[in-house]
């Protein structure tokens, strides 16, 4: 490839990669990923219910997504959004929000296995309204 | 035609690997000298090993640079020549005839060096 | 028993090579993504290594040449310096997200900070390094990196629908850059190069000749064997439990939270345990490849077998390795990013490491009567062509792929 059109192929390449407004596409993969985060914090609430995990695992891993959650969050805050997605960013960040503190309940007493089922089972609802969310995009 | 076996020199002894008579490994042959008269056949003279040979053999616009980076050949400090003479065989590796530390090869692997002399026993 | 503990250098190869920081993600989101579909390329890519690795093994075992002994002897000092630079490059970038690695899991099982737990991690891989044997070394990171096989148990226990698993095995297309960019991953984790550097000059640190030639069959067909086994694994876990609720793993610990689901603390523990010494192994094998990949090119005295002090530059080469890798590491690099972008890196530099492999093995003048068969022959430029192909194919979508995030 001459170097007259390796530039071109790389800014179009970066402009594919997300570079400028978040799309529509960019909105969803953000809320589809609080999502994740939510889904993946029921899986670890439930094995704190049953007891069948560590504690030093919960607080650390724990705190890998709750900080995720936050991140996510940010990102749809700050980065100006196609019109047609804007109208979701609200509630995904409100669900974001909701999602990281129930995962920080977890990591603060990750003895409380009655709490633990409680937090897991509001994590597996955020977790069903934000993959719908994402799903209106 | 002789009765010495033919070797290609440039597919079975360039970059090949040195080592003394004491099986310590000790440089590369990074580059060939050879002598000889105009219309005479030229002969393998010596082999010279070290960084210093080595931005002779890269392309033309880095060699500067290559100077700069790995050293222009200064005998003794960064390329150090064996007399063909030393070879003793050419098999997985090029035997030589001598210790590394009378050839100049291999300064920097001696027990005695700064190199060495840092390191805690293991 | 003892042909048993000569088996260590492929399983520490193996496991250090294939289920390093990056696999344990990357096999992780490859089974949330696409369930089964992407085992076929696991197999790909453990087929390759196993033929490569055994050609390495053997070219060292019969002609005492390591990889990059061959690298600089049959491309010359230009194309070497290249492979060297990327690979130490490579190598380097591969080590921090290791070592990163190291400290994560650490704090996993300990919630330490994590800044201690690097240096921590660091001063133990050194200290093992510096005082243990090499086949000591093999020994601590290959069998105890063994109790990822905790994943195999969970991928059974878990009941996967093996009727779906057997038809991922069975090559197939999916129309998406993202797929293409996981099954480019997913071959090119397999056949990174450290693991032939750190293969073969392992193969002449444990001073292997031609009657190990069955050894060292066996250790790149099980050690290798394994690691694709832990690899599907893998892939078969997180289908089970990370696709159904469309989780999509990012973390060491996401992995780890696949055994938990199966067998609770114990399954938990028995990961982390197993990814512990499977990315120090890995983190080992970058060190060392990385030293022996300079002194080989340089013709210095290298290998851990004559101790510190009479292979000193190659002593202080794997330590600095360390040092700069505690230096990138410390600036808070996310090391799963990090391995991710070294795989992909890496599948570029693929065919200057293993052309030369090919050219080596098959030469009578160095190989006599070991040099390749037909067969062999066969297989490996059928498989240069897949590395070709890989290596094009590799940074392009990384881009498009914005590095596989969608």
């Amino acid at each position: 490839m001459g170097r007259g059109l390796l530039m071109p192929v790389l800014i179009v390449a970066l402009v594919l990669a997300g570079c400028g407004r978040a799309s529509r596409h960019g909105v969803r993969v953000g809320i589809e990923q609080i999502a994740s985060i939510a889904a993946e914090g029921r899986l670890m609430a439930d094995d704190l219910a049953r007891g069948a995990t560590k504690t030093t695992f919960v607080r650390v891993h724990g705190s890998e997504l709750s900080a995720q959650a936050e991140h996510e969050a940010e990102k749809l805050n700050d980065n100006p959004a196609a019109p047609d997605a804007r109208q979701a960013i609200p509630s995904a960040i409100s669900l974001a929000s909701d999602i990281g503190g129930a995962i920080d309940d977890l990591r603060t007493s990750p003895q409380d296995r009655v709490k633990a089922r409680i937090t897991e089972h509001k994590l597996g609802v955020w977790a069903d309204a934000a993959a719908k969310l994402a799903k209106t995009l | 035609m002789t009765d010495q076996p033919e070797v290609n020199l440039v597919y079975r002894i360039l970059d090949d690997q040195l080592v003394d008579v004491d099986g310590r490994r000790c440089g590369r042959v990074d580059d060939l000298a050879f002598d000889g008269d105009l219309g005479e056949p030229p002969r393998l003279w010596t082999i010279l090993s070290g960084s210093g040979a080595w931005h002779r053999r890269l392309p033309r616009p880095l060699r500067t640079l290559g100077a700069r980076v790995f050293g222009s050949g200064t005998l003794g400090l960064d390329i150090a020549q064996i007399p063909w003479s030393q070879v003793e065989g050419i098999d997985a590796v090029i035997t030589l005839r001598s210790k590394a530390r009378e050839l100049g090869l291999g300064r920097g692997d001696e027990p005695r060096s700064t190199a060495a002399e840092n390191l805690p026993r293991s | 028993m003892k042909k048993v503990f000569q088996l260590a250098l492929g399983i520490i190869a193996a496991i250090g090579g294939f289920v390093d920081i990056g696999e344990l993600v990357f096999n992780a989101q490859a089974g949330a993504l696409y369930r089964f579909r992407l085992l076929w390329a696991v197999v790909v890519g453990v087929i390759g290594i196993i033929v490569y690795a055994e050609m390495t093994g053997r070219v060292a075992a019969v002609s005492g040449r390591p990889v990059f002994d061959t690298v600089r002897m049959r491309m010359g000092l230009n194309v070497a310096l290249v492979t060297l630079v990327a690979s130490m490059l490579i190598n380097l970038i591969t080590l921090a997200a290791e070592v990163g690695g190291v400290a994560l899991i650490l704090d996993l099982l300990f919630d330490v900070n994590i800044s201690t737990l690097i240096l921590l991690g660091v001063m133990g891989l050194v200290l093992i390094v510096y005082f243990v044997p090499f086949d000591g070394i093999e020994r601590i990171f290959g069998y105890l990196g063994c109790a990822l096989l905790v994943f195999v148990a969970a991928a059974v226990h878990l009941k996967p629908n093996w009727h779906h698993v057997a038809q991922g095995l069975v090559p197939s297309w999916h129309p998406s850059a993202l797929y293409a960019y996981f099954v480019v991953g997913v071959i090119g984790a397999a056949l990174v190069p450290y693991e032939v550097y750190f293969y073969s000059s392992g193969a002449i640190e444990d001073r292997w000749g031609v009657k190990d030639l069955n050894l060292n069959r066996a250790n790149a067909f099980l050690g290798f064997g394994l690691g694709g086994v832990l690899s599907i694994a893998l892939i078969i876990v997180s289908a089970q439990v990370f696709a159904g609720p469309q989780i999509q793993p990012g973390y060491l610990g996401t992995t780890a939270l696949g055994a938990e689901r199966a067998f609770g603390e114990t399954g938990l523990l028995l990961a982390l345990l197993g990814m512990l010494f499977a990315v120090g192994g890995a983190a080992v094998e970058c060190a060392f490849s990385g030293a022996y990949t300079l002194a080989q090119f340089a013709g210095w005295e290298w290998g851990k077998y004559r101790g510190p002090r009479e292979a000193p530059r190659f002593t202080w080469a794997w330590l600095v390795f360390f040092a700069l890798a505690f230096v990138v590491v410390e600036t808070g690099v996310d090391p799963v990013l990090l391995t991710e972008y070294a795989v992909i890196f890496s599948v570029v530099a693929l065919p200057l490491t293993y052309l030369p492999v090919l050219l080596i093995a098959r030469d009578r003048t160095f190989m006599g009567d070991h040099a390749n068969g037909w067969l062999a022959d066969l297989v490996g430029w059928s498989y240069f062509a897949i590395i070709l192909v890989v290596a094009g194919a590799a940074i392009p979508l990384m881009l498009i792929t914005n590095g596989g995030s969608g």
